[in-house]
């Protein structure tokens, strides 16, 4: 499980802040931003940057225990969306649901024990001529219709631990 | 390279034909369909390893990044013009074909192996404009190729909001430039007073993309006419509906017709500062835009004193977070704030009082994408395509159980049948019709009798469901109407924003009923129930999530009641999908005892000696099938019912 | 879009008059016309989450429902506060409301007006999943009391998390609120009694909200009156000499009252400053 030290957290938001005027409408792209670098919002972050963008902090934890987008516990080094769109239902999203639960031994939202994967459902990752389909961070997987397929993609990331999690898609 | 602004009309036009000369530079040009659904697919080792060719090979082949032409299940998907000759579209392509693949573009040969569909002119739909790619004769492989025309996924097909998908580097504003970009725009800053614009946009019937099909040159009247300063302009690239992804394709392939449309939106309207929020579940979207604007601001179409017309106009991009809700305008608009996702009453519409209590113009992606064509075509062209009343062309997506998966864009009227059947090659793998979903989750199901229905805003919300933002899932006989009720609910009651009662309680509740139908515990009195519900979430909830929550459920109880009894009175699924309604048994008969079900069965619910028939224990069994998946002799048997009761 | 005149309409067949941007409830309730709101009260902004206030309006060949704690009212509408169609709105939300909160007597209450006794909906979501059925809850999410902390008292010390169903109302990271000054007035406010405080050996203790301050003795009684929070802000934000601020309003009595109308003075002119 990744966490950060405090007084990095703090150099991190204070960045972060940086990339954006400091007022309320602010608040999400801040948070996203903060969510991609550190993989989830720590408290200490959440408090900083409320009050650096004036922003009550029942509203900021609102935001962020509203949004999917936001995690406020540590996140694996991977995440695997698994897409809940409608054609990937049609054609046995809830069937890789249960088997990479099972093959990793957690349950939604949880994150496997050796902080490698984080497990979640996504509403549609518009790869519906893949379905049924799943994302490992950014990379997109199409049909994804074998326990042995799904066992290979994720031997690739556990060999590979340098893997890259995809660039934030800053510019 | 410092790019010098482009302030005038001629200067725009000299930029347009010296990038049109490069964009069609009579050299071979290979062409790599890479958005998101083509790099799922391996698009990017298909390019590296052609890059790889042509540097090997020191032949002067451009290779060059394109979006997505809608011909998803052909993907990846690789085109190549033959200079003099045609553009010569390649299916399935693997990094292995490169090689072949670049000798024979080289020699100016068709690679016949992967060769599906033949283009014979670039087209320019902003000028009416066709160039041919042909000098005197078609080489007899090239004859052989079959024209678009031929092709049964693209006859039919009329790409105006697709004109530059697949013809265009996304990332390149010269060339969209080249395909008479943003000559609307200048047209219309230059040319035409906001009264006029608005005129034409009315008159061409443009009705938002969206979903909610409202007349936009009424919109942007109202908007127009609401003396409150700032305004602003909103694209709506949130596009949650599950199945659906045609804004992500146009963002991808073309994102600054966008930019345009707003553009000229928002001069009409009288506004400065545009914002365009996409989903974050879009990465490659976001990128797209974030450089398009870059480069919109570079070449002087954003910022200040627009083609000189005194108007300024800048745009911002906002990311949304995971929140279907916020695809609700009111919702949008208080995320864009940095507040949560919450919809407000619309008794006083956004157009008038929107984010910050500011007049606000929201339109959907395809919507924008619509208008530089309709300022450059001129409204008449526009209506002469579609119906008396739905004009223009809708893009859809067409997945499920269909041959042709992809995007598909036709003029509004054609029927539901000509695309699933005609365009979308029909059900595959043997499978009978059952049933289109339309209109994502504020929409229902459509069953076959209807097929002849033409597709626009107003006839499929006569059937109960609506034409939506284009989601178009097909479903065979294989597909539980009453689970896909089941899992409409699941994903509103998910996404619920949790305000109002009657939404947020609500879908709960009916998620409840159907998920104890869908296991065997629905109980009488459970049909009438959701009646109820529905009638009050229609008509109690905030907002349109809560107001069209029940629509999936209201057409599979109206079109496929039968379905619902056999689960409800006879605890069956006739489609043998609800876990709890089938059984699955091994037939003895066919069981070879190859052990590989048992050692497969995340439940080692399997039982039996090696080369013995096996068994399977009823009450460890969770009917995931995977053991019916991995049985090559067809011996694992699903039947209807809940076995031993 | 509402102009500054007055607005003529009708409600349940009575002409009568809104004033400009006057809401329909508030017109209705002018009129002893009884409409039920729990999510609504005067202190705060309306919020139309509990929808119990739907009434129907009528204006050419079209009708539509709408909250009438927000709708403001356009000339010649013609309102029915009490019709098939709001009944059979209203019965159902309490009766989504009852299977909610099974033990709050108000609701229970205003339900059975609208012939509702038990819920038809089976709560065994979490005995299908195995699960012991948590303890029902009494809030319904309304919003007052997160609206009269942030409007009213303005330190925004709670307000809601996550969504759906999920929904709660609670204080950031369901902890002690720094913001928190034990003012009571979200206990005061909820429709529902689902909040509470104590006052325990010179704490209060803020239950659902996991919040505890200190209370302030009174300088001449020696009772804890008010938190220390609370009268720190009222000192401040009144300008009050410690005298007065740190007495309870037991003991200011006679012998103060020179001060508090010299206060009530200061009091008038920085409420209007305020403004």
């Amino acid at each position: 499980m990744s966490s950060v030290a405090e007084l990095e957290i703090d150099g991190v938001v204070d960045e972060v802040l940086g990339r954006y005027s400091p007022d309320p409408s602010s608040l999400i792209s801040v948070l996203e931003d903060l969510q991609e670098e550190m993989h989830y919002l720590p408290r200490e972050a959440l408090d900083q940057v409320s009050t650096a963008l004036g922003v009550p902090r029942s509203q900021s934890y609102h935001v962020a225990t509203f949004y999917r987008a936001f995690s406020l516990k540590p996140r694996g080094q991977h995440t695997i969306s698994i897409c809940r769109g409608t054609a990937c239902h049609v054609k046995g999203a809830d069937k890789i649901a249960d088997i990479l639960k099972m093959e990793l031994n957690v349950s939604e939202d949880e994150t496997t024990e050796d902080g490698m994967f984080t497990v979640q459902s996504v509403r549609c990752l518009g790869c519906c001529s893949l379905a049924p389909a799943i994302m490992i961070d950014r990379h997109v997987f199409g049909e994804v219709t074998s326990l042995s397929l799904l066992r290979e993609i994720l031997r690739s990331y556990r060999e590979d631990r340098t893997r890259d999690t995809d660039a934030p898609t800053q510019d | 390279m410092r790019q010098h602004k482009i302030e005038t009309r001629e200067h725009l036009a000299e930029v347009r034909d010296s990038a049109r000369r490069a964009l069609l530079d009579g050299k071979p040009k290979v062409l790599v369909g890479m958005a998101t659904c083509g790099l799922a697919t391996g698009a990017q080792e298909v390019f590296d390893a052609l890059c790889d060719e042509v540097r090997k090979s020191k032949l002067d082949v451009r290779i060059v990044e394109t979006g997505c032409n809608g011909g998803c299940f052909l993907e990846p998907v690789v085109d190549v013009v033959l200079p003099g000759q045609a553009r010569i579209t390649y299916a399935h392509v693997e990094p292995s074909d490169a090689p072949s693949l670049i000798e024979s573009t080289g020699d100016g040969k068709v690679y016949e192996k992967l060769a599906i569909g033949r283009i014979d002119a670039e087209p320019f739909l902003l000028e009416d404009l066709r160039k041919n790619y042909r000098r005197g004769k078609l080489a007899p492989d090239v004859k052989k190729v079959p024209p678009y025309s031929r092709v049964p996924f693209f006859r039919g097909q009329m790409h105006i909001a697709m004109r530059n998908c697949g013809f265009i580097d996304p990332s390149s504003v010269e060339e969209y430039i080249a395909k008479g970009g943003y000559a609307a725009a200048a047209k219309a800053l230059t040319e035409m007073t906001p009264e006029q614009i608005i005129d034409e946009i009315k008159t061409s019937g443009l009705r938002g993309r969206g979903g909610g099909g409202f007349s936009t040159g009424r919109k942007w009247d109202t908007c127009r006419n609401a003396h409150v300063e700032p305004k602003y302009v909103i694209c709506n690239a949130d596009e949650g509906d599950p199945g659906a992804y045609m804004d992500r394709s146009i963002i991808e392939g073309d994102p600054h017709s966008i930019i345009e449309g707003m553009i000229i939106g928002s001069y009409a309207i009288g506004a400065h500062m545009g914002y365009i929020y996409v989903r974050e579940e879009y990465p490659l979207a976001v990128k797209r835009v974030r450089l398009a604007l870059r480069q919109a601001e570079e070449f002087g179409f954003l910022g200040k004193n627009i083609f000189g017309s005194g108007h300024d106009f800048t745009v911002r991009i906002n990311r949304g977070a995971g929140a279907f809700v916020c695809g609700e305008s009111t919702a949008l608009m208080a995320s864009l704030e940095g507040r949560v996702g919450e919809p407000r009453a619309k008794y006083i519409h956004t157009v008038e009082s929107g984010l910050w209590s500011r007049p606000s113009c929201l339109n959907n992606v395809e919507t924008w994408n619509n208008v530089p064509v309709v300022i450059a075509r001129g409204a008449q062209w526009f209506s002469g395509i579609g119906t008396e009343g739905s004009k223009g062309t809708k893009v859809f997506s067409l997945v499920g159980k269909v041959k042709h998966v992809g995007l598909v864009e036709v003029p509004m009227g054609l029927t539901l049948r000509q695309v699933i059947e005609d365009i979308g090659g029909g059900i595959p793998d043997g499978g009978a019709f059952k049933a289109v979903q339309t209109g994502g989750p504020s929409g229902g199901c459509i069953p076959a009798e209807y097929l002849d229905t033409p597709v626009d805003f107003d006839r499929l919300t006569e059937l109960g469901s609506m034409m939506g933002s284009g989601g178009m899932i097909v479903m065979d006989n294989h597909t539980c109407m009453v689970d896909i009720a089941r899992y409409f609910l699941a994903f509103l009651k998910d996404e619920s924003c949790g305000k109002c009662v009657p939404c947020r309680e609500g879908t709960a509740r009916m998620l409840d009923i159907l998920t104890d139908i869908c296991e065997g515990r629905g109980q009488p009195g459970d049909i009438e129930l959701l009646g109820d519900l529905a009638a009050v979430m229609v008509d109690g909830s905030l907002c349109a999530l809560g107001g069209s929550a029940p629509n999936p459920v209201l057409t599979t109880l109206k079109y496929f009641s039968a379905e619902y009894r056999a689960h409800i009175e006879e605890r069956r699924c006739p489609a043998k999908v609800c876990r709890a309604l089938i059984t699955h048994k091994i037939n003895p008969e066919k069981c070879t005892g190859c052990t590989l079900c048992a050692n497969i069965c995340p439940m080692k619910a399997i039982s039996g000696e090696k080369k013995e028939p096996h068994e399977i224990d009823e009450s460890k069994c969770i009917r995931c099938g995977l053991c019916v998946d991995s049985c090559r002799f067809e011996a694992i048997e699903v039947s209807e019912g809940m076995g031993q009761e | 879009m509402t102009e500054q005149k007055d607005v003529q309409f009708t409600i349940d067949g009575q002409s009568v008059r809104a004033k400009p941007g006057e809401t329909v409830l508030s017109v209705a309730r002018r009129h002893g016309i009884d409409i039920p709101a729990l999510c609504h009260h005067e202190s705060v902004s309306a919020y139309g989450a509990c929808r119990l206030c739907v009434v129907e309006v009528f204006w050419g060949k079209r009708s539509k429902l709408v909250t009438s704690c927000i709708y403001t009212p356009y000339e010649n509408d013609r309102v029915e506060t009490n019709n098939e169609r709001v009944r059979r709105t209203r019965r159902m939300i309490l009766e989504l409301l009852l299977a909610r909160c099974p033990k709050v007597e108000v609701i229970r209450d205003l339900a059975r007006e609208y012939g509702v006794d038990e819920p038809r909906f089976r709560t065994n979501g979490a005995a299908r999943e195995g699960k012991a059925p948590p303890e029902p809850t009494r809030c319904i999410l309304c919003g007052l009391c997160v609206r009269v902390c942030g409007e009213v008292v303005g330190q925004h010390a709670i307000s809601y998390a996550n969504r759906g169903m999920e929904r709660v109302i609670t204080t950031p990271f369901a902890d002690q609120a720094e913001e928190c000054v034990g003012c009571g007035a979200c206990v005061f406010v909820c429709p529902t009694d689902a909040l509470h405080y104590e006052d325990i050996d010179g704490q209060r203790i803020m239950k659902e909200l996991k919040t505890t301050l200190p209370l302030l003795k009174c300088r001449v009684c020696g009772r804890p009156f008010a938190t220390e929070k609370q009268v720190a802000r009222i000192r401040e934000g009144l300008n009050l000499p410690d005298e007065l601020a740190e007495t309870c309003p037991s003991c200011r009595g006679s012998e103060f009252r020179g001060i508090m109308e010299q206060t009530l003075g200061l009091v008038q002119s920085t409420t209007s400053q305020q403004d």
